[in-house]
């Protein structure tokens, strides 16, 4: 109780601080790695920007019908906005109406009794579903359509037959099947009653049928439905032919869905075919031909989806056609993400290899599943294929799969640049081709002709040139600046938005971050660079550069925390300056690099500061800098001062293409760390032994290891020899703060408790000592 | 072993829950675990996910299948998000709502235990907390309540220090920016400054893993399917006898 009540007190007195927690990563978008940019409405005209193979293939499938120049009809554009609308919200048309309860009122309506009163309430998907406890999921066994059907009938009895006592038995028969909705427990109506009138003795059958089919007997449905379809006297005999079908699909479907008799499943798979097949040969039973097509591709898919896939993509690519086209294209990128996205759930490993094995079997025997496939692909081969189809069709997807594909060294890359260059502006490829074309121009480092194109690309583009597009070229014309100038100033991008790390999706409306998005900002191929092969010396020169001021603030700080671990007294005599500008607070911190002071002063003072900003670290980060409003503030747990620089993605953990892997592979795949001698090899300021000096002192920077092991060392050391300087207790203090905030180990608590001991053994008295009870491991 | 459960609870730490040192986090897939026949063994399911949406609250049942030997300890999860494009009021009628679902789910499916999973943004904190109160209220002392926890709710000050929950669980993947500086520290002994941190372990099978050194109760997430060999590894890793 005691050690409680200091922990207590300990905790007020060092409330002074503020310690916010922590909020989500603000993450720049400098270009959509899912999708186009928005909005998709000039994707969806033609204007492809930089096609990427990380879209989802929806878009690719718009891609590939510009490219081959098919297009889209105002008809078929709405087709498509509506099928990406059900993809981002999932509702397809739902409008969630709670339809047992629309049959609750319908009903308490006609038996005159009180409805159900209508207040809000919390709204489940769908209400009608019971739990099995046997798979610890709800079930959901009754469709919209039975519930909308059996409101249209009773409207319709009632109507006709007026408020009677056979329209309540029908009611009550209708309850009974609807039981079967709610329940596991098989429930069926009475039979008619005698002497009922001949529609309640049809109807009547219905039901049977209907609740036979949500109590899954489904031999007893189909019979009885197939006795209804034989009796041309029963209003429901046009519909019964399709419900049998939708009786089969169930029980295959149910057989489907458990290990089982794969002969059954056969069985039934063909039974239900031949009944389709018989409905879509009659043109008596046109009226069910619709929905008979619809329920005969679901099952396709799931069980030949070979046959499903060969089908639809040329339903997919007709001109000017009417029709589903947000259905196809949602059961097209459905049929390949089943083979090319690797699902989660297999029933046994030998499930899995199997399915590997039906991977191999995509039908790429039709141009847009070919083409989709190969622009996505990572395997080696499919660049060559790639180059193949390009020769034999000479089309322009082939052409951009192609050229999009290769490097620098590849054979073929001559005649495809060569190809490129024929390519107009208006062509929906031009900002695809123009941008791979120079790629491997840099690649082959014909640097100047790269930098022609460049220049008139982003200083006079030929067509309106999409935001991501922009930053695409930003990007590589930074690698052809052949001085610092130029490159920080293609490096600086402006961002499309700023997304938290939790959205993936890369979806506006999502976050919101009190930042400026109009403000440039640092991509990881600068910082890979900068923080890894960039030499001192080049960090102070673009100090002098002139950076946007929310840049030169973090550059400054930086830049100094890299001068004071690499003891370099004059680069941080340079710095010193560039930091005071930024931050004047500092000036109380640093008043030894105004005056006449030693080395080790100037030194310790540059300790003692860094102490203070819990936000510096020796290193860039991409986007946006400090998670806190201000440099200095402690987080309550993580995200101060920094960690030894080889540990985890210290470097490299804010890189925006973290965000890549997670949603362009299935399984999400850890990022590895981007090779800095690939990056800086890409950049023409830097010479050679610029990046060897850079890589030197990235290893001295490592060897200093944690924040707390170099602070709290160089403090430890300082208050030793000067035990007397008046800032030793508040250092003290800050280097337990460090152990208790920062990264710390097993070996670096000796530091803290260190700390600690000299703080209340020599300092006893001071206010630091008092505010500081504990340190921590 | 008295003694040290009054220092266990003179520290303030919960007392030790009435489920096994191992759990495994069966999420929106389809999953057979019938295999799984150890008493070390249980697993959390995702039973239902509660959307807060304006001031209304959809919710989305599993309909996924769980097959599960009826020995295997369980445990129901609830998920709970908010939408981000029509943002939750928070109001009381909301919270009862979010309650009366909660409550609903675990009279409906039987669970003995219920576990929470809310990434609560610093606007929705007092909304969870009162959430929990209200749960705590209605489901008695003796109802095991569990919530999972980002890792930068673990620090000092926390605000997970006085919620009525029987287990917290700090979740160590997906972290985000907290990812180097929580791994530094765990994988080089340190540990959550949270004292609710320190019982339970969230963990994933695809990243990297502090070993199992400290003892507490681990939670494995996988997102695909989990097989026999997932399994074996994990009790490897956990030195605990299969069968």
């Amino acid at each position: 109780m005691k050690f409680l009540a200091v922990l207590l007190a300990a905790w007020m007195l060092v409330a002074y601080l503020a310690f916010p927690c922590g909020i989500p990563w603000a993450l720049p978008v400098f270009s959509f790695h899912r999708h186009p940019d928005l909005p998709r409405n000039h994707f969806l005209a033609g204007d492809l920007g930089i096609l990427e193979p990380t879209y989802a293939r929806s878009y690719l499938w718009v891609a590939y019908r510009h490219l081959a120049d098919i297009g889209f009809n105002p008809a078929q554009q709405e087709q498509v906005r509506l099928y990406w609308a059900d993809r981002l919200t999932g509702d397809w048309d739902g409008n969630h109406i709670d339809w047992l309860d629309r049959w609750k009122t319908a009903r308490a309506r006609i038996l005159g009794v009180s409805a159900p009163k209508d207040e809000p309430k919390s709204r489940p998907a769908y209400p009608w579903i019971y739990y099995r406890n046997l798979t610890k999921a709800w079930q959901v066994n009754c469709a919209d359509d039975a519930f909308r059907v059996a409101i249209d009938t009773l409207h319709s009895r009632t109507a006709r037959f007026g408020r009677t006592r056979d329209v309540n038995n029908w009611i009550e028969g209708q309850e009974a099947v609807f039981a079967n909705c709610l329940s596991d427990q098989p429930s069926f109506p009475k039979d008619a009653p005698p002497g009922a009138p001949d529609w309640l003795k049809r109807d009547r059958a219905y039901q049977l049928a209907a609740a036979a089919l949500y109590a899954n007997q489904t031999s007893q449905a189909e019979a009885r439905f197939r006795a209804i379809a034989a009796d041309q006297a029963s209003p429901w005999h046009t519909l019964a032919p399709y419900l049998v079908v939708r009786v089969l699909v169930r029980a295959w479907n149910r057989t489907a869905s458990e290990p089982g008799d794969a002969r059954t499943q056969l069985e039934l798979y063909d039974k239900a075919e031949k009944e389709i097949q018989h409905i879509l040969a009659g043109p008596r039973m046109a009226p069910l031909h619709g929905m008979t097509r619809a329920i005969w591709r679901r099952i396709r898919q799931r069980s030949k989806p070979q046959l499903a896939l060969r089908e639809l993509a040329p339903a997919i690519l007709v001109r000017d056609a009417s029709g589903s086209l947000r259905q196809d294209i949602w059961d097209y990128t459905t049929l390949l993400d089943h083979f090319l996205d690797e699902p989660y759930y297999f029933r046994t490993d030998l499930e899995r290899r199997q399915y590997l094995q039906e991977r191999q079997s995509l039908p790429r025997t039709d141009d847009l599943t070919d083409w989709i496939v190969t622009f996505q692909s990572r395997d080696p081969r499919d660049t060559r294929h790639a180059v193949a189809r390009w020769r034999a069709k000479k089309s322009l997807p082939w052409l951009l799969a192609a050229l999009a594909r290769v490097d620098a060294n590849d054979p073929a890359s001559p005649e495809l640049i060569e190809a490129s260059l024929n390519t107009p502006p208006r062509s929906p490829a031009y900002w695809t081709l123009a941008y791979h074309r120079n790629r491997l121009r840099i690649e082959r480092s014909d640097n100047a002709a790269a930098r022609a194109e460049l220049r008139t690309i982003l200083d006079q583009p030929p067509v309106p040139i999409p935001k991501s597009a922009v930053n695409h070229f930003r990007a590589l014309r930074m690698q052809t600046a052949p001085d610092l100038a130029g490159f920080l100033d293609y490096a600086q991008r402006v961002p499309l938005m700023i997304v938290s790390d939790r959205n993936t999706g890369e979806e506006p409306n999502f976050d919101y971050f009190a930042l400026d998005v109009r403000l440039p900002r640092l991509d990881t191929d600068s910082i890979k660079v900068l923080n890894e092969r960039t030499p001192m010396y080049v960090w102070k020169k673009a100090l002098r550069h002139g950076l946007p001021s929310h840049l030169q603030q973090e550059w400054a700080l930086a830049a100094f925390a890299r001068a004071t671990l690499l003891r370099d007294d004059d680069g941080m005599r340079e710095v010193a300056p560039f930091v005071h500008k930024a931050f004047p607070e500092s000036a109380k911190y640093l008043t030894a690099f105004s005056n006449d002071s030693t080395p080790q002063d100037r030194h310790f003072a540059a300790v003692y500061f860094l102490l203070h900003y819990s936000n510096v670290r020796p290193y860039l980060t991409s986007g946006v800098a400090w998670r806190t409003p201000s440099i200095r503030r402690i987080d309550s747990y993580v995200n101060n001062w920094w960690c030894s620089l080889d540990s985890d993605n210290e470097l490299d953990w804010d890189a925006s293409d973290r965000v890549v892997r997670w949603i362009t592979t299935d399984p999400p795949e850890r990022p590895k760390r981007a090779d800095p001698d690939l990056a800086a090899g890409r950049v023409s300021f830097l010479t050679p032994s610029d990046i060897a000096a850079g890589k030197a002192e990235l290893e001295k920077l490592t060897k200093a290891g944690t924040a707390l092991r170099f602070l709290g060392t160089e403090a430890l050391l300082w208050a030793r020899k000067h035990p007397d300087d008046p800032r030793n207790p508040e250092s003290l203090a800050f280097v337990v703060k460090v152990g208790h905030y920062a990264c710390s180990d097993a070996k670096t608590a000796t530091l803290t408790r260190d700390a600690f001991n000299l703080l209340h053994v020599r300092y006893a008295t001071s206010l630091w000592a008092k505010t500081t009870p504990y340190w921590y491991r | 072993m008295r003694l040290a459960w009054i220092l266990v609870i003179a520290m303030g730490l919960p007392a030790a829950p009435p489920l096994p040192p191992i759990m495994l986090w069966a999420w929106e897939t389809p999953h057979d675990l019938r295999f799984l026949k150890s008493p070390q063994i249980g697993v959390a399911y995702l039973a239902t996910t509660l959307l807060l949406r304006e001031d209304t609250l959809w919710v989305r049942r599993r309909i996924q299948p769980l097959r599960i030997d009826p020995s295997t300890p369980l445990v129901a999860v609830i998920r709970i998000e908010s939408d981000e494009a029509r943002r939750a009021v928070l109001s009381p009628r909301q919270r009862r709502m979010a309650a009366d679902r909660i409550v609903e789910v675990i009279d409906t499916t039987g669970a003995q235990a219920l576990q929470l999973d809310f990434d609560a943004k610093l606007s929705e904190r007092q909304f969870y907390r009162l959430l929990l109160l209200d749960l705590r209220r209605r489901l008695g002392s003796g109802f095991f309540l569990s919530m999972t926890a980002l890792v930068s709710w673990c620090g000092s000050p926390s605000w997970l220090a006085d919620l009525p929950v029987d287990e917290t669980i700090p979740m160590l993947f997906r972290m985000g920016d907290e990812g180097p500086a929580t791994r530094y520290r765990l994988f080089n002994g340190g540990d959550f400054p949270a004292l609710q941190c320190r019982t339970s372990l969230g963990l994933s099978i695809d990243e990297p893993r502090p070993l199992a050194g400290k003892i507490r109760r681990r939670y494995y997430f996988c997102s695909r399917h989990w097989t026999p060999t997932d399994i074996e590894r994990i009790l490897e890793e956990n030195r605990v006898t299969a069968k």
